[in-house]
């Protein structure tokens, strides 16, 4: 039997390593994997909870977090794709023409 | 206790993956190294008695989402002088002090909501199974489904606007 507190400090050490590389990343794709990261740590904190207390509506809620991740991504890389065609540069901290 | 014995690898395999894949300079090494953390991740749900999910997990994730990336890096032809390297040392650390203090919230978090955890569930046989989460899903859950399934619509369409060929 695994203990539900092993599985949420899990779930945070995954979450801070994501934090920790979107704020220290410039590089735009690696930032966004940070996302994906603090996604799926979310993702193991709920199936915990579904495995701890026996309901299935948490693993339902990481189904939807799934979905939703490939629609962020869909839309976040052809973001990506586009800024990328216009200022040929991947590096965030190029990207400040909304900065006044 | 072979559980415990799984859940400590897989977690550490995850762990030390998620952590490569943050550090590494070369994007496609990044992508790689999370690619093996989805699949500890996925391997985790299965001790969980989450066996659709690490399915989804590894079709999801490891197949479809993060084939996209490469498939990008690749369009983008980064070469070595574009590879973002870290920022500047003084937003390294700033980084390093706000994930310390996220970090101590979320541990007082989980030690205060200890109590909270003392009555667990009894597992069901078939609990985690398809045929139990797409018995809930095609019920109770089907508005959900069906909005998700918009939302993929409507990403699709703005991924196709946003990055398809441009007419003119």
């Amino acid at each position: 039997m695994i203990e539900l507190e092993q599985l949420l400090i899990l779930s945070a050490i995954l979450f801070i390593i994501g934090v920790a590389g979107f704020i220290t990343r410039r590089n735009v794709i690696i930032m966004f994997m940070s996302v994906e990261l603090m996604l799926n740590a979310a993702n193991v904190a709920l199936v915990g909870f579904a495995y701890h207390f026996a309901r299935m509506e948490a693993q339902l809620i990481a189904l939807f977090v799934m979905a939703l991740a490939a629609a962020e991504v869909a839309v976040g890389l052809a973001i990506i794709v586009t800024v990328f065609r216009n200022k040929k540069t991947v590096n965030v901290d190029d990207l400040n023409i909304l900065k006044w | 206790m072979p559980e415990q014995f799984l859940f400590y690898l897989f977690a550490a395999v995850s762990v030390f993956s998620a952590f490569s894949a943050v550090t590494r300079k070369n994007p496609v090494i990044s992508v790689v190294w999370l690619v093996v953390c989805m699949c500890s991740l996925a391997a985790i749900f299965v001790l969980l008695n989450a066996f659709f999910l690490a399915a989804v997990q590894v079709i999801v994730y490891a197949g479809a989402v993060l084939m996209l990336f490469v498939f990008v890096i690749m369009m983008l032809n980064l070469r070595t002088g574009i590879i973002g390297q870290l920022r500047n040392m003084g937003i390294k650390f700033l980084g390093l002090i706000i994930t310390a203090i996220i970090l101590r919230q979320i541990y007082s978090a989980i030690k205060g909501a200890k109590a909270l955890f003392e009555i667990p569930g009894q597992l069901e046989p078939g609990f985690g199974e398809a045929r139990a989460v797409g018995e809930l899903l095609f019920t109770e859950y089907v508005y959900p489904l069906e909005l998700i399934a918009v939302l993929l619509l409507v990403a699709i369409v703005g991924a196709l606007v946003l990055a398809g060929k441009e007419t003119s």
